[in-house]
């Protein structure tokens, strides 16, 4: 419910005091609906950092939904033939609309769609770093649907019980869609496998690419292991503590690895990382480390790709300010089509 | 910032049999751009039996504050539901004496025992 107006909760009549014990009793509800493993709706009353903690994640969410159709979208006039450029063209379609999902979600925490687009285009706001890197064959369209959207999944499937009503709603769309966007990447990066020698490699190419930006940027810094862990480690038990998270960014990272590796088998591709191997004692695939020096340096967005990325889309925010206009000057000519009643 | 497209609930009807529910909200300045944004939107898959938007602001909800005052009446009424009564068929035959007394206090005055 975007437009509905949210509950308003006056302090009562008695001064500060009444106020605060007021504010007490409210946390205690907040934490009570918690513990009981209940969602937290728009109307009710949250803690300023729950809100400010989700506004920044669905926003950033958000942000790189939108911001995520630009390396593969350049391909669309470029793909082999029809039949991928329909499916690439869904699939573009569909993380529009994951974008629409979610601003609408961080509407109800009392905030506007508008200003979350103008903190973007203002650099205030960023997109996950993932996509800022360049498409630059057409293997990469398949390599970022099978890794950075296999990311996505792995990272958003537990958030369809976050314990935000509006955004783990939001997510369970959003995961049925990314479901589709994994199984036509993979099913691209099959057919180039099996294709020619040259074929073969563009695959492998863009994958070596594409992984470590997935691995890394998909699920952020580290946040388990002690002082390496540093503030990313604070804000994960936060975030767990409100059951906005569900896992650390460690442990969903060591998912998706464990994912990929038979699936990449399959694929006959090889993931770029040497230290790749089964570990029988801890049932998992050790994988080597991630050099976030490089990534911390590259962030916030002050990479060539990332200017560009956010230049286009301001570009076309502004170019698209006369279809809104218009739109809005025959609303108010037509009170009835805008949806007010006769007259 | 201006006021922008104002906001659209988007109730979807999946096919027919079924009731329309509610699948989320677009922006749009008009019915028309509500109903192509939200058939862009929702309707992806699969051909959906009906689509409603319904101006957000048109939505008039009676907010959890109120509730305990509004909704009370339901409290208290454990006869409103069937298992409140003696099963069917557990004593002898037919319904038992008990049963039928309950039921005909019928508390709300509709007239109605929804159970028999």
């Amino acid at each position: 419910m975007t437009g509905a107006k949210q509950a308003t909760h006056d302090p009562p009549p008695g001064g500060t005091t009444g106020a605060e014990r007021d504010e007490a009793d409210l946390l205690t509800r907040f934490e009570a609906l918690l513990a009981a493993g209940e969602s937290v709706e728009p109307h009710d009353w949250v803690p300023d950092g729950y809100r400010r903690m989700l506004v920044r994640q669905i926003a950033q969410h958000a942000h790189s939904e939108i911001i995520g159709m630009q390396p593969e979208g350049a391909w669309l006039t470029r793909a082999p033939t029809l039949y991928r450029k329909a499916v690439l063209l869904a699939k573009v379609q569909d993380e529009a609309g994951h974008g629409l999902y979610l601003y609408s979600a961080a509407e109800t925490l009392g905030v506007d769609r508008a200003d979350l687009l103008d903190a973007l285009h203002r650099g205030r706001q960023h997109s996950s770093a993932a996509f800022d890197h360049p498409a630059l064959t057409w293997a990469d369209t398949g390599a970022i649907a099978w890794l950075t959207d296999g990311a996505a999944v792995v990272n958003q499937a537990p958030l369809c019980r976050t314990s935000y009503g509006p955004y783990a709603r939001a997510m369970r769309r959003v995961c049925q869609e990314e479901g589709f966007h994994v199984q036509q990447g993979y099913d691209q990066l099959l057919a180039l496998s099996r294709g020619t020698p040259e074929q073969k490699r563009m695959a492998q190419d863009a994958v070596d690419r594409w992984w470590l930006p997935a691995v890394a940027l998909m699920f952020g810094p580290p946040d388990t292991g002690g002082a390496a862990a540093g503030v990313g480690a604070a804000t994960s038990r936060q975030a767990m503590a409100w059951g906005v998270k569900r896992h650390t960014n460690d442990e969903l990272r060591q998912r998706f690895v464990d994912l990929c590796v038979p699936q990449a088998r399959e694929l006959g591709l090889t993931l770029p990382d040497p230290a790749i191997r089964w570990n029988p004692e801890r049932g998992h695939h050790d994988f080597g480390p991630v050099d976030w020096a490089c990534y911390r340096r590259a962030l916030p967005g002050d990479s060539h790709c990332a200017r560009r990325r956010i230049a286009h889309r301001a570009a076309a925010h502004r170019e698209g300010a006369w279809v809104r206009e218009a739109a809005e000057a025959y609303a108010r000519r037509s009170p009835e089509a805008a949806g007010e009643p006769a007259a | 910032m201006s006021a922008g497209p104002v906001s659209w609930e988007v109730f979807l009807c999946p096919r027919r049999g079924l009731s329309h529910s509610h699948v989320g909200s677009v922006r749009a300045a008009d019915v028309r751009l509500a109903q192509a944004a939200a058939r862009d939107l929702f309707a992806r898959r699969g051909r959906p039996q009906s689509l409603w938007v319904v101006r957000s602001q048109d939505v008039h909800a009676v907010l959890p504050d109120e509730k305990d005052p509004y909704f009370a009446a339901a409290d208290g009424k454990p006869f409103r539901r069937p298992g409140h009564f003696t099963a069917l068929g557990a004593v002898g035959a037919g319904l038992s004496a008990d049963a039928d007394a309950d039921a005909d206090e019928d508390a709300d005055g509709s007239g109605v025992s929804d159970d028999h």
